[in-house]
């Protein structure tokens, strides 16, 4: 090492942190390898070690040479300010050119042609951006001084976070030579996945990796928390007892949304953040946490990378994820900086069945990837993402994620807002689907040995990630015997119970025809649109919805509680103008469930029942049909009038909704036959189930 | 795909991908940094000061280092064209024909682009080439000769230009064959269209670019890419040329002049006289257009890929 370096880097550590700072084991051994030898460099340390003061100072050296900016690849928007604030005190300029700083992107291309950055944050969704790759990226890549690839683990198949952006990434490092210094950091990585990164990034490779010690950190699982019900009430009962702030993480948006939503009727200050939440009610959210105004963010994985709190003094696994690296990395958020945290998982009924979820659709199955790629192969030009629902049976977003892995692939091509196929010879690499998914199945089943394990908690999940060195901790439940208390009142898990059978949902009208088709088309005038409905549970959920599956996979009947449950929701939301009459929507392959369901409910609530609503055809089960196009045309026509109805306002009876684009439809033909409004409502709202 | 160093260097010294600063290496330059430098392996850690103690002019050298500066912009774009499906090939890689090298050695083109499968450009083809002016008996025979090929499993190698070139490929391409097309320029714009997209996916035509795909028709481009037509071939068989003229000329008496391929000509009854021209010049002249008149049986060089810089070492003895 360049004595040289050595000294620089410890001149600008101290200026930043003061004379009696000193570099950490391994810091100055990768910066020195980065700047006096050009080396690749693979740092796999702890959040919190100081991975990004690497790349600081080693960027700062550079530039001071003489060297190009330095080229951050990173999922994350921004720098976290903390981040930021270090950058600036270790004298470097860092921009970042992303989605949410438009504004600012012209700005920060003038100033990286004027050389005046040193430090250009992007994601690698932007580096694969076909107009950034064309234009900006080559000015910065003919200078660039170092490469940092951050997260790195997402280059690998065998992660536990792999990202098709990232491949592409490999495919640029197996076309440099080793004239770019790279640096590739993580924190979760276990020794395949090392082994991956290390591959890609070639010989004479520098390769670091710490033990994942989380000191503070105090690992407990509460077993008997089953139900959610269960689960909710001691969240509740608890959350106020446990010091400071913290996250309770999630499965599902869904999950998240309501878990907040208990929380809050409850008097809780927290809040929800995940997907479906606006990106800048995100942003305050993390504001707003930051200074511990939020007792806890229930989140789902989207808090995620990169945020780093570090006073986090409790992490509630409301749900299980789906691998221990996943946990380690999720829980890994408490306690960075502080004497003690907890970290709690309380595992669910619902559990396994989203994981198996997550873990099937993962990759799109063979005969949808062959027919997009055949499709788009026949016609030779470029197509939308429309055109391609229109003609193949597929979510939407499932097909925007089909259409992502089938451009790593190679098969495909972005060509404006279009889709072609590329020159590219293409193969479904089934062996590396079913390799990659047999494993996510054996890591799941791990979990769940972790969640009943009778051993130190903390050992098991270092041992995931291949961290030889573990011990036993000595702080968790299994090395303590510590128990957290679970004890919940019997009322207190009715009042959830309660919470969750009358969480009523919507069912909004359809206000337009998919726009792939032809007939029908267009907007549905406001006279021929159904009204609000509701539906009484999510399908198989931990409030009816379970009553309501298991009763439909019987196929016999659905008991009277249900349809006292589904009265009593009428009478809550009591619709106007109020409903006089009641009609159901028929089926051929199951006659008896609905009609004798809509014509108890009709008694229950004092309606005359008119079957007016008749199967024309058969059709295949609406659940098959992936998108709304398909949908709608598996229906249309498949419904008729046998008799004129009635000209009152009526409530339309379904076991269970999903697109609503069937309620759509028979709405449509009772409006349209003369009816009053139209209030749809239904047992159990299966979408995304 | 894991490249040898050799190529990843090849590719930042050589490759005009990429927004950079500094002129890739023309192909003299190139091969003269090869043979000069101890190894390309490794160049990447060696300064100027090394390269002009192994005996490189002091700008190269300057230059040499700059350009390998500049490896991650070449890479970047390299990489987008394989998103596309166009490879960048270096000499330096596996996919590059030895055959070229062989032929052309100081002169091949250390970058070649390849728009459809790359390792149809090794296989043994025949080339077939002439003028733009073309008669009825020019397309026959090179229809003829196109059929010919095809039927014995050899791709068609042309230029691509209008006249003979397309008439042999297409004909090629309806006989079942498979063809390869050597471009000097637009390999970009050529692959847009619907039908030559269609051909490439079924694996039956590939097109090479010696020069950088977006890059227009330069006279330059269309001259250089006639010897990589003679020397990816077999043999190459001229249909119809103008003596002292054109392309066709230029191109035949290049290769016969420095032995970049076989060259053979039709003489048949209804062919021009610059054939004839071309015939007194070393041509090997062809009457009937079949297999055993275009394939020669002759003593072949040896087939082993030789060692490269050995090879170079010995042309300059």
């Amino acid at each position: 090492m360049s004595g040289h370096t050595g000294q620089r880097a410890t001149e600008i550590l101290r200026s930043m942190f003061g004379v009696g700072a000193s570099f950490r084991d391994g810091q100055l051994e990768a910066i020195a390898a980065l700047v006096d030898r050009r080396q690749r460099v693979v740092v796999v340390q702890r959040t919190g070690w100081g991975k990004s003061l690497v790349y600081f100072i080693a960027s700062a050296i550079l530039r001071e040479r003489g060297a190009g900016p330095t080229l951050l690849i990173s999922p994350l928007l921004a720098l976290m300010r903390n981040q930021i604030e270090m950058s600036e005190r270790a004298g470097v300029t860092s921009r970042t050119i992303n989605s949410s700083n438009h504004d600012e992107h012209e700005s920060v291309e003038r100033e990286l042609r004027a050389d005046e950055v040193d430090l250009l944050l992007i994601s690698p969704e932007r580096l694969n951006n076909p107009r950034f790759r064309a234009e900006l990226l080559g000015t910065v890549a003919a200078r660039t001084g170092l490469l940092v690839i951050d997260e790195a683990h997402c280059i690998s198949d065998w992660g536990h976070d792999f990202r098709p952006d990232y491949r592409r990434i490999v495919r640029v490092l197996d076309l440099l030579p080793p004239t770019v210094p790279v640096l590739a950091t993580t924190a979760t990585a276990n020794d395949r996945v090392v082994e991956d990164i290390s591959g890609q990034l070639g010989a004479d490779l520098l390769i670091q990796r710490g033990p994942l010690e989380r000191e503070s950190l105090r690992l407990h699982v509460i077993g008997d928390m089953f139900p959610q019900a269960r689960r909710y009430a001691w969240v509740h009962r608890y959350l106020e007892t446990l010091e400071g702030s913290g996250i309770i993480y999630c499965l599902t948006v869904g999950d998240a949304a309501r878990l907040a939503e208990w929380l809050k009727s409850r008097g809780h200050e927290v809040a929800a953040y995940s997907g479906g939440v606006d990106p800048d009610e995100r942003l305050s959210i993390e504001d707003r946490f930051k200074t511990n105004a939020l007792k806890a963010v229930v989140a789902t994985s989207a808090l995620g990378m990169g945020y780093d709190k570090p006073d986090v003094a409790f992490v509630i696994h409301f749900q299980t994820p789906p691998n221990a690296v996943t946990y380690y990395q999720q829980v890994g958020r408490a306690g960075r900086a502080l004497e003690s945290a907890l970290g709690i998982l309380l595992p669910g009924a619902e559990d396994r069945d989203i994981q198996a979820y997550f873990i099937d659709s993962a990759f799109p199955p063979e005969p949808l990837a062959t027919e997009v790629v055949g499709f788009l192969a026949a016609e030779s030009r470029p197509l939308a993402a429309n055109a391609i629902l229109a003609q193949v049976n597929i979510r939407p977003t499932k097909l925007d994620n089909l259409l992502k892995n089938l451009e790593v692939d190679g098969a495909l091509e972005r060509v404006g807002s279009q889709w072609q196929r590329t020159l590219r010879p293409w193969t479904y690499d089934g062996e590396r689907v079913r390799a990659v998914t047999g494993l996510r199945r054996a890591e799941q089943g791990r979990m769940w040995d972790y969640v009943g394990a009778g051993d130190c908690l903390m050992q098991r999940l270092r041992l995931e990630l291949d961290d030889h060195g573990a011990a036993p901790c000595g702080r968790c439940m299994n090395c303590t015997g510590e128990r957290l208390p679970a004890e919940l009142a019997e009322s207190e898990i009715e009042g959830a119970a309660y919470f969750l059978r009358h969480a009523d949902l919507m069912i909004e009208p359809r206000l337009q025809w998919p726009s792939q088709l032809d007939e029908p088309k267009g907007r549905i005038k406001p006279e021929r649109r159904n009204e609000t409905g509701r539906v009484l549970s999510l399908y198989n959920d931990g409030g009816w919805g379970r009553a309501v599956a298991a009763a439909k996979h019987d196929g016999e009947e659905f008991p009277a509680e249900l349809v006292d449950a589904l009265a009593g929701m009428v009478g809550r939301w009591n619709p106007q103008p109020a409903p006089n009459w009641l009609t159901f929507v028929p089926s051929l392959t199951n006659p008896e469930l609905v009609p004798k369901f809509a014509s108890a409910v009709a008694d229950a609530l004092g309606l005359e029942i008119a079957p007016v609503v008749a199967k024309a055809r058969p059709t295949a089960p609406q659940k098959s049909m992936e998108n709304s196009a398909k949908q709608v045309m598996n229906l249309w026509d498949s419904f008729e009038l046998g008799a004129k109805p009635s000209p009152g306002p009526v409530l339309l009876v379904d076991d269970m909704v999903d697109s609503r684009w069937t309620m759509t439809v028979v709405g449509y033909l009772l409006r349209s036959a003369g009816s009053g409004p139209v209030f749809p409502v239904a047992l159990a709202d299966t979408q995304g189930r | 795909m894991r490249r040898s160093e050799e190529a990843k260097v090849a590719l930042a010294l050589a490759c005009h991908l990429g927004e950079r600063d500094n002129k890739p290496l023309a192909v003299g330059e190139f091969w003269r940094v090869v043979g000069r430098a101890d190894q390309l392996r490794g160049l990447a850690g060696r300064s100027s000061s090394d390269l002009v103690a192994e005996g490189l002019k002091p700008e190269l050298s300057e230059r040499v280092v700059s350009l390998l500066g500049e490896s991650l912009a070449v890479a970047l774009a390299a990489e987008r064209l394989e998103q596309q499906g166009i490879s960048t090939i270096t000499s330096f890689d596996d996919a590059y024909p030895y055959r070229l090298l062989a032929r052309l050695q100081d002169v091949a083109p250390p970058i070649l682009h390849v728009a459809g499968d790359p390792s149809m450009i090794s296989i043994a083809g025949i080339g077939i080439v002439g003028s733009r002016d073309i008669d009825e008996k020019g397309i026959e025979v090179a229809q003829h000769a196109a059929t010919v090929a095809a039927d014995a499993g050899m791709p068609v190698v042309s230029g691509g230009a209008r006249g003979i070139d397309q008439q042999a490929m297409r004909a090629a391409y309806r006989a079942g064959g498979q063809v390869v097309g050597v471009l000097g320029d637009s390999l970009l714009r050529r692959v847009k269209d619907p039908d030559t997209r269609r051909v490439i996916l079924e694996g039956r035509v590939a097109l090479v670019s010696t020069h950088r795909p977006d890059l227009g028709f330069t006279v330059a481009g269309a001259m250089a890419r006639n010897k990589v037509i003679y020397g990816l071939s077999e043999v190459t068989l001229v249909v119809a040329c103008t003596e002292g003229k054109g392309g066709t000329w230029e191109g035949a008496t290049e290769s016969l002049r420095r032995d970049f391929g076989r060259v053979k000509v039709w003489v048949g009854d209804g062919s021009p006289p610059g054939n004839s021209a071309l015939a007194a010049l070393g041509a090997k002249p062809v009457e009937q257009i079949d297999l055993p008149g275009l394939i020669d049986v002759e003593a072949e060089p040896d087939e082993s890929p030789p060692e490269q810089l050995g090879l170079i070492e010995e042309q300059r003895g």
